[in-house]
């Protein structure tokens, strides 16, 4: 029997919010890149603008994102993440 | 229960893994308060044969039959993102009234853990429980939003309708709500103003059709309850509802 390994190739991180563990995400009215983390090396910045990028904001509507997979027979069939 | 074949195991296999995907939708559409498209989606047909059998169940009752469940869950939930929307925009009026805002300032996360499928010997009917520790952010009456974290656990009944899975019964016991950074076990901060119509408003038609404590919130002077688990079974007249 023939064993085929499936290997992530796509791997997309959708933020919504980050605090501290007594905040609360509804006070993050600003950007939330002004929470801090990691500071990222400039070699190993993103080769791109974040898409389907909706943190958290009081005045902003969340969406379906990512949308959830489907059935499909080949990959021409669906969509990426 | 009789030996399976093992074409029978691959079948039980795939189910299982189907009914979670369907849950795991549940928790999606819910997240953005998609509940009219849940609905459509992933619960019993309007003109089926498990119509009025449906039911949508909170700590404090049932609402019966997919007509009901879509009146609660579904258009109360869309009538209380319009009313959102005004107060919202109010606070912001460069938040404008206008209906691809609505749901401006909700986000919801009842995430799903801990498991426990199981589908029944003749195929045609599941059942599913699960922990769901979470998140809650709503608009207050105020029209400033509100956050809070909520831990319930899930216990659901799916049918087979038309080759896929459908959520027929679903169950939320919820165990406590709690301002973020404060302790549950402070009476200030805990309690879920959400299902208690604190911050929604629920009118008199909207109240359970069988109003029954079915499960009761942590407190310092509530003893555990262990929610009933789904166990092998073949027929669903074997096994327990999640329904009333």
């Amino acid at each position: 029997m023939a064993l085929t390994l499936l290997r992530r190739t796509h791997f997309h991180v959708y933020r919504i919010f980050k605090v501290g563990w007594d905040d609360k995400w509804v006070d993050q009215f600003a950007n939330i890149d002004s929470v801090g983390g990691v500071p990222i090396p400039d070699d190993l910045k993103p080769d791109g603008p974040a898409t389907d990028d909706y943190p958290y904001r009081p005045d902003t509507v969340v969406q379906l994102v990512p949308v959830p997979p489907e059935p499909y027979e080949t990959w021409d069939k669906t969509f990426s993440f | 229960m009789a030996k399976m074949t093992l074409e029978q195991k691959i079948q039980r296999a795939l189910d299982i893994a189907e009914v979670q995907n369907a849950m795991s939708k549940h928790a999606y559409y819910h997240g953005v308060g998609y509940h009219l498209q849940e609905l459509k989606d992933i619960w019993v047909k309007e003109d089926g044969g498990f119509a009025k059998t449906a039911c949508f169940a909170q700590n404090h009752g049932y609402w019966v039959g997919i007509k009901r469940v879509k009146q609660y869950y579904g258009e109360l939930n869309e009538k209380n993102r319009k009313t959102n929307l005004e107060m919202v925009s109010k606070l912001h009026p460069e938040v404008k009234n206008v209906k691809e805002n609505e749901g401006v300032g909700s986000m919801i996360m009842h995430t799903l853990t801990t498991p426990i499928i199981e589908i029944a010997g003749d195929g045609k009917t599941a059942k599913g429980m699960w922990y769901s520790p979470g998140q809650v952010t709503e608009v207050g009456r105020d029209g400033k939003p509100m956050a809070m974290w909520m831990w319930e656990k899930y216990g659901a009944d799916f049918v087979r309708e038309d080759g896929k899975w459908k959520l027929w019964h679903i169950h939320m016991y919820s165990d406590f709500a709690v301002t973020p950074g404060k302790s549950w076990t402070d009476p200030a901060a805990s309690g879920n103003p959400f299902s208690s119509g604190d911050t929604i408003e629920r009118p008199p038609e909207m109240r359970p059709d069988i109003e029954k404590a079915t499960y009761k919130e942590w407190s310092p002077t509530t003893v555990p309850q262990l929610t009933a688990m789904p166990e092998p079974y073949y027929t669903f007249s074997e096994t327990f509802s999640y329904g009333p």
